[in-house]
Formats: structure tokens, C-alpha cells, sequence
């Protein structure tokens, strides 16, 4: 297979991890990381236009690019405009944000909120949840990082450069400076990769002639057998059933549990203005799978008519910017995989910092800790969690499957965790009991019966229930105020 | 078939201006705020 050479793809992601140390300068000039709330929300001084953009960077990931090509590889045409539905989830969560910012102004981790509404017993299971979701999320980006070496390169870099070099870039910034230096390092990250995305996508199809003579051949290879009229059906039930669902429950189910997503909500200046900022966010992102989703298909039909090797649909988009674009492109091409990938991983690695070093430390550990001796945590919980992320990615695996398990752990809580918001009497032991029996069923249709987008679905339902029903039987009455008078660090 | 082309080329022509629009706007607005910001620290 054609590709750019190993030292040349090495040189790029060496230079794409300089950006980190430039922000670790850039928010030492600006004196921005004093507290452990600066260090958490950045001071809660964020514009919301950056945060759009590191939302926009974390909601990408590796996994829009490769993900999204493996998608369209997988479930044929309709599999580029599935994935981009994932947006959908941020265009809600909106929504959740400003009513979060409302109810519990001075908040640092969402699993706080279940400290304070609830009591100790659901606010660990929450952790519990929080953690492995956002662990689960660096694992993915992770495994784009090796996965993007191996197909720019034709297989001549090994899997693990990628994984290393990642580990070292997000740990150089986020040590330093926190969830600032992740938004910047995010904000600098998405204006490269978008429109390196855009040049890209845009320039491998220039290069195969337009969708024209693509769809041709898919033609040809449908008279010959070798292409199934599935391929090319924009609503193919099966992949509406086994693909959409998933992609709805991870946006539903998942995105509102996260701590990545809630962090950054809290950092806004403006509490009026976080609506915005992921709606803007979604809007953006949308496009991005969009035009690598098609980019997939058009690998999927060259793969079929032996015009390019068979490779697995996670390197397929890699492997065909490698096979069809000079080098200059495949450098582009790891560029803004790793755009997002460091990005990502390293506001994953804040928010598991937060949550360990807020909630557990300061909550449960040490009640008189000092802002200096919880910094001093967070930065211990964020240097071992990169380095198991770099640990457990080593692993080669597929990075769709890893990215649709990733709503169960959170799909049983989500109902119970909403609605409290609204309604008082929601009560903590029915969302506790609801969230375990929700999560077995769940993980047992998944894993047992292999219905990927139903187990969630059924997770959430049977969760949600259990914990209205119960509620209802010993309802709460909860003063909302609590929440308002929550002290400031 | 052609509605297959055709929701190709909308997909091409429509991330493509997408993704490049929403960089320029967002460059220029964060920009501006960490102007301020670097004026700020300065004082």
C-alpha cells in the first residue's frame, strides 16, 4: 500500500504536540490557573465561543474522522448521515446545561449535583458511572491515535508511536494548566482541524472525479453481485435499527452523564449564554462526520472493486488519503486526528481529575483540604489516568464498538438525573435500585443477545421507571435553594 | 441512483463551506476575548 513515510508521519506528530506546550506558555503569561477552580472551570470565565469549540473538538474526536468513514463501511450509504446525528445529542444537552447552571450555580462536577440533592450511596454509583464513561472516551481516542499511524503509513509505523505520543502531548498540558489549557489546546486544535477536515474530504473526492464516477462503479459492482441494494439504501432498516439507535442512545443517554461536557459548561462567563455555545457547538460538528462519512463510502466501493487493499473500516479513510493524496496530505490527514484525539483526551483526564479530586478527595478523604493539597490530587489522578489510557489503547480494537458500549453505564441514571432537576420529589434509593437493574438488563441485551441500540434503549426506560414509580411510592421533598446556597471555592 | 449523487455532492459542498464558515466566525470572536483578557492581565 502507498503511503507517506514513517519519518515523515513521525516529524508530524511531533510538531502537533508542540501546540500544548504553546498553551502552557499562553496561560502562564496570562496568569489564568490560580485556584482549584481555575484549575476545574477555568475560573468560570470561559467565552462561550470557546467553549463551543472545544465542545466541538470533544464531540469530533478520532472517532468522526475514522468512526464515522467506519460507519459508511459498515452499513453503506446510509452510514453517512447516521453518524452525524450524534449532534443531536448536543443541541439537547444544551437545554440540560442552562437548567444545571441555574439549579447549582457554583457547581465543579456534575456528580456534585448527586452529593447535594441525594446522598452518599448514589453519589458514589454516580462516580462509579462518570469515571468510566470519561475513561472510555480517552480509550477511544486512544486506539485513533495508534489507528492513524498504521493507515497514513501502510502499516511501515507501528501502532503504539501514536499512542505514545499522544500520552506525552496531553500530559505536558494538562498537568500545567488544567481545563484552560485543554480549552485553548482544543480551541487552537478545531480551527486546524476543521478545515484541514473541509481540504481533505473535499480533495480526495476531487481526486476520485466526484460522486459521479464512484456511484458508477458502485453500479457495476452491484450487476456483479459484489455490492449489495442494501449499500445503497439512504434508510436501510437494518442500520436505522442497529446504528441510528446506538448513535441516538450515546447522544441521549451518554453525552448528559459526562463530565468532559458539564466542565465546560460551568466554565462559561455567562450562564445565559450556555444554551448557545452547544447549539453553535452541534451545528459545527455535524458536518464534519458528514463529509468523512462519504469519504467512507467511496472507500467502501473502491475496497469492493479491488482498487484498493481491504483494510478494517477503522483505517479506511487513513488508508485511502494515503493511497490517493500525496504526503502533504497524509500529514494534514494526522494532523487533525490528533487535533482531536489530544484534545479530547486531555479534558477526559480534567474531568476524571475533578471528579476523583473534588468529590472523592474533598468530600470523603479530607474534608479540610486546602485548594493547594486538591490541585496537588487532581494533578496525581490526571498523570495515572493518561498513562492507563496509554496502557489499555495498546490493545488494537474496533473503535465503534468501544464508542457504542459507552452509553450503558450512564443510560440508567439519565431520567432520574434530569427530572430531579425539575421535580422535588424525586427520591434517591428508586434512581439507586433503578440504575443497577437498568444496568444489567441493559449490559445483558448488549453483551447476551447483541441488541446493541435496544439494550440502551431499554436500559433508560426500565431505569427511568423504576425510579418515577419509586419516587412517587416515597417521594422527596427537596428545597431547591440548597443548591443555590452551595459555598463558592 | 442519482439521489445518491446528489446527496453526495450536498454533503461535499455543504461540510465544506460549513467547517470553513464556522472557523473564520469563531477565530475572530475568541480572539477579541483573549485581547481583553491579555489587556487585562496587564493592567
Amino acid at each position: 500500500m502507498k503511503g507517506i513515510s514513517p519519518a515523515l508521519a513521525i516529524i508530524s506528530a511531533f510538531v502537533s504536540i508542540l501546540i500544548p506546550v504553546i498553551v502552557v506558555i499562553i496561560t502562564r503569561k496570562l496568569k489564568l490557573v490560580k485556584s482549584s477552580e481555575d484549575y476545574l472551570v477555568a475560573g468560570r470565565r470561559a467565552h462561550w465561543a470557546l467553549v463551543t469549540a472545544s465542545v466541538t473538538s470533544m464531540f469530533i474526536w478520532g472517532s468522526s474522522v475514522m468512526g464515522a468513514a467506519e460507519g459508511a463501511v459498515n452499513n453503506g450509504i446510509c452510514g453517512v448521515w447516521i453518524y452525524p446525528m450524534y449532534a443531536a445529542g448536543l443541541w439537547v444537552f444544551g437545554i440540560w446545561a442552562a437548567k444545571l447552571r441555574d439549579v447549582f450555580p457554583y457547581a465543579l462536577s456534575y456528580t456534585e449535583y448527586f452529593r447535594h440533592r441525594f446522598d452518599g450511596k448514589l453519589h458514589i454509583l454516580i462516580i462509579i458511572a462518570a469515571i468510566a464513561t470519561s475513561f472510555s472516551g480517552a480509550w477511544i481516542q486512544g486506539l485513533a491515535a495508534g489507528h492513524i499511524m498504521v493507515g497514513v503509513t501502510g502499516g511501515a509505523v507501528p501502532y503504539w508511536v501514536g499512542i505514545l505520543f499522544l500520552g506525552v502531548a496531553v500530559i505536558i498540558y494538562t498537568l500545567v494548566a488544567g481545563l484552560w489549557g485543554s480549552l485553548i489546546s482544543t480551541w487552537i486544535f478545531t480551527l486546524i482541524a476543521m478545515p484541514i477536515c473541509a481540504i481533505v474530504g473535499i480533495s480526495v473526492w476531487w481526486a476520485l472525479g466526484g460522486p459521479g464516477p464512484i456511484i458508477a462503479q458502485a453500479q457495476e459492482l452491484l450487476q456483479q453481485g459484489k455490492m449489495t441494494p442494501a449499500m445503497f439504501n439512504l434508510f436501510e432498516p437494518n442500520a436505522l435499527i442497529n446504528y441510528l439507535i446506538p448513535v441516538f442512545a450515546w447522544a441521549f443517554f451518554s453525552l448528559p452523564m459526562q463530565q468532559d461536557y458539564w466542565q465546560t459548561a460551568f466554565a462559561i462567563r455567562d450562564p445565559k449564554q450556555v444554551g448557545k455555545a452547544f447549539r453553535h457547538a452541534g451545528n459545527w460538528w455535524f458536518f464534519m462526520p458528514l463529509i468523512s462519512g462519504s469519504v467512507g463510502f467511496a472507500a467502501l466501493v473502491l475496497m469492493k472493486a479491488g482498487k484498493m487493499p481491504e483494510v478494517p473500516g477503522s483505517q479506511a479513510y487513513a488508508a485511502l488519503v494515503g493511497q490517493l493524496m500525496p504526503p502533504a496530505f497524509g500529514v494534514l490527514f494526522i494532523w487533525l486526528v490528533f487535533a482531536a484525539t489530544i484534545g479530547t483526551v486531555g479534558a477526559a483526564m480534567v474531568a476524571i481529575g475533578n471528579i476523583i479530586g473534588n468529590d472523592i478527595y474533598r468530600t470523603y478523604v479530607n474534608k479540610k483540604a486546602t485548594d493547594d493539597q486538591v490541585k496537588k490530587v487532581v494533578r496525581w489522578v490526571v498523570a495515572i489516568s493518561t498513562i492507563a489510557v496509554i496502557a489499555v489503547s495498546w490493545t488494537q480494537m474496533s473503535i465503534l464498538m468501544v464508542l457504542l458500549f459507552m452509553p450503558m453505564y450512564c443510560a440508567p441514571f439519565v431520567w432520574g438525573f434530569i427530572q430531579s432537576q425539575y421535580s422535588k420529589w424525586m427520591s434517591s434509593w428508586p434512581i439507586f435500585i433503578g440504575g443497577l437493574v437498568g444496568f444489567g438488563v441493559g449490559t445483558y441485551m448488549f453483551l447476551g443477545m447483541g441488541l446493541w441500540g435496544w439494550a440502551m434503549i431499554a436500559a433508560f426506560v426500565s431505569a427511568g421507571l423504576i425510579a418515577v414509580i419509586g419516587s412517587k411510592m416515597s417521594p422527596d421533598n427537596f428545597d431547591f435553594a440548597v443548591l443555590k446556597k452551595a459555598e463558592r471555592r | 441512483m442519482p439521489g445518491i449523487v446528489f446527496f453526495l455532492w450536498l454533503s461535499i459542498v455543504l461540510s465544506g463551506v460549513a467547517l470553513l464558515g464556522y472557523s473564520i466566525w469563531n477565530l475572530i470572536v475568541v480572539w477579541r476575548d483573549f485581547s481583553r483578557i491579555a489587556q487585562e492581565a496587564k493592567k
